[in-house]
């Protein structure tokens, strides 16, 4: 996605939803980028929409994310939008508990759930594909300070896919963590779940 | 997608200083991510420090986990909108091989060997809580080794002797008092199913690793469940009595029998009374079970034709409120050996039909089919994966509980047993 990458201050990187009047949020991020979101998809962030919910505030001035850099943001936007699109996949008045609608809707309802459902995993396998672990960590940082519940989840989740299989040491790298238990301490608690060393991916 | 960054040196070890590229993740990110894996690795990654140590112990966590990880809509396993069913065999003899499988489909997807000796002969599955089983080793109702075991992270053990353990053991139930984050067994035992025997109940609570008697206050006899589970719900364990009154003052008062169900509340061991549902005609058995988290009541009775039979299924809407039993549905059963195993957690019904053919050469062969029936819609929908009508079903989760605890016993795939 090339939207907002360059420097340009009056950006237009809204793709034309067919007969919706886009009103746009100006957003500003650590590294001095420029973003105009369509305010759907900024109202996604939680920051910036109980931001906007203060009247006095004016709409057109650009908001600042001093935490967010131009990446993590362009890919953040990317989400939302992508996730949005998704979502209007399924007719409204439908509860997020699959099982329970499940019960409800009728047969075409229920198509179009299995489709959203289909193209969020599709969407979601692709999104992270080519990510290096510090990319995804910053966009967790930058999903939790604009409080992207959504996103946070899923970035989560993926993280949990990515380390599952991994050794302690490779945990301790990706969180920054220095061991604190002692060579004799260790092997103690090793020993108890022995088994649950076995079969780990090599680092 | 262009990367902002310059490449990076390669990462060393070594306490975090603030630099521009320092990602440290918030311990609430942390934890959220730790929700989200697998048993085998939390096991692992319990030694990647002191704090996570600590984050993975904490019956809090254990509890969160439980939840996050077993809700299919937010968790990597590939199995969309279903829950597990474990299978266990009643006879060592049958098998010493539990299996776990889907609960939509019934196609395996692990299996774990009992670790402990049957002393006895026979298994009975007193419930499955939270990951962790209810299991009993019994013999002609005599004796009782009574054990939970949490198959996935390989650790079981086995409760102490309740009191008075030579009489025999009718029924077993197993519940989690969620205030006190505890674990408590329920048995029910008589000298002989004559009215007005003595029957008694016992409680054992994990966190005491004890066993204590409860008085009812009531003359009762169990009465029999064709279902075998003590229905765990909202709290409370469920079970059938018929409660006698009067009787005692000679010829004049007459003694009233009356079936009831008795509930116990886990948490604070106390009794309730429970009016079964009111329906004219006979009944020919009837069992408890759960359906989607309430009480339910399935009844057989007689049908209007002759010889014909019908399953009532009645579901106590609003727990504890005697008017809200509501009749569900009402299925007809064709062939008498049909058998109501069990709900599913998502409210199937599963029903294995017992038919036996003749084939075009005389020979008698059998054709066991087995169906998942919805309830509310009464659509049945054959399951295509064999479900052996010989082993006892629960439902079952993954989870940590009883990681830690006295006298819990760890072991290895080959049986070998590890004691700290």
């Amino acid at each position: 996605m090339a939207n907002g990458e360059n420097q340009n201050p009056n950006p237009n990187p809204i793709e034309a939803t067919p007969g919706a009047a886009a009103r746009t949020i100006t957003l500003k991020t650590a590294d001095g980028e420029i973003f105009e979101v369509e305010e759907a998809v900024a109202m996604e962030f939680g920051t910036v929409k109980s931001f906007f919910e203060d009247d006095a505030v004016s709409a057109t001035k650009p908001m600042p994310l001093p935490n967010v850099s131009g990446s993590a943001l362009s890919r953040v936007i990317t989400y939302c939008r992508r996730s949005l699109e998704i979502r209007s996949m399924i007719p409204p008045a439908t509860s997020e508990d699959a099982t329970a609608a499940e019960a409800v809707q009728g047969e075409g309802d229920l198509e179009a759930e299995k489709a959203a459902k289909q193209e969020r995993k599709e969407f979601e396998a692709e999104f992270l594909k080519d990510e290096s672990n510090e990319d995804v960590k910053e966009l967790i940082l930058a999903a939790n300070y604009l409080n992207i519940k959504e996103l946070l989840d899923f970035l989560c989740r993926s993280v949990a896919l990515r380390i599952q299989n991994k050794s302690v040491e490779y945990a301790r790298k990706f969180f920054g963590i220095e061991g604190d238990y002692t060579p004799e301490e260790e092997a103690q608690i090793r020993q108890e779940y022995a088994w649950a060393f076995e079969g780990v991916d090599e680092d | 997608m262009s990367q902002r960054k310059e490449a990076r040196p390669p990462m060393i070890l070594r306490r975090r200083t603030k630099q521009d590229d320092d990602f440290p993740l918030p311990d609430e990110i942390v934890l959220e991510i730790l929700t989200r894996l697998p048993m085998k690795s939390l096991l692992r990654f319990r030694c990647v420090c002191q704090t996570w140590y600590s984050f993975i112990t904490n019956p809090n966590f254990i509890s969160t986990h439980l939840l996050c990880y077993n809700n299919n809509n937010n968790n990597n396993n590939n199995h969309d909108g279903h829950g597990y069913v474990i299978h266990m065999p009643r006879s060592p003899s049958l098998s010493q091989i539990c299996t776990v499988a889907s609960d939509r489909t019934f196609e395996t997807i692990s299996e774990f060997r009992i670790p402990f000796t049957l002393q006895y002969g026979y298994l009975q599955l007193g419930g499955s809580c939270n990951g962790i089983l209810c299991v009993a080793d019994y013999w002609t109702f005599a004796t009782m080794d009574v054990y939970l075991w949490n198959p996935n992270i390989r650790k079981f053990k086995r409760l102490p002797d309740a009191c008075l353990p030579q009489l025999p053991t009718v029924a077993l139930g197993f519940g989690h008092d969620s205030q006190n984050n505890d674990y408590k067994v329920v048995r029910i035992s008589w000298i002989d199913p004559k009215p007005m025997s003595p029957s008694e109940v016992q409680v054992y609570s994990l966190s005491s690793d004890s066993w204590k008697r409860v008085e009812l206050g009531i003359s009762w006899m169990p009465k029999f469940n064709f279902t075998l589970t003590f229905p765990f719900v909202s709290g409370h364990l469920h079970w059938m009595i018929t409660k006698i009154e009067g009787g005692e003052g000679g010829q004049k008062t007459k003694r009233r029998c009356t079936d009831m169900i008795l509930s116990l509340d886990v948490n604070s061991e106390k009794f309730k009374e429970l009016d079964l549902p009111d329906e004219e005609g006979k009944c020919i058995k009837e069992g408890l079970a759960s359906f989607k988290g309430k009480l339910a009541l399935i009844k057989y009775g007689i049908g209007a034709q002759p010889y014909s039979t019908l399953c009532s299924i009645w579901v106590m809407t609003e727990y504890g409120v005697l008017d809200s039993w509501n009749k569900l549905c009402v299925l007809p059963i064709e062939n008498p050996s049909n058998f109501i195993r069990t709900f599913t957690n998502y409210g199937l019904l599963l029903v294995q039909k017992l038919s036996w053919l003749v084939s075009t050469n005389s020979e008698l062969g059998r054709n066991h089919k087995s169906v998942l029936i919805d309830p509310e819609t009464l659509h049945e929908k054959e399951i295509s994966n064999q479900v052996d009508f010989r082993l006892d079903l629960a439902a079952y989760m993954e989870s940590l509980a009883l990681l830690d605890g006295a006298n819990v016993v760890s072991y290895l795939e080959d049986g070998a047993v590890y004691n700290k």
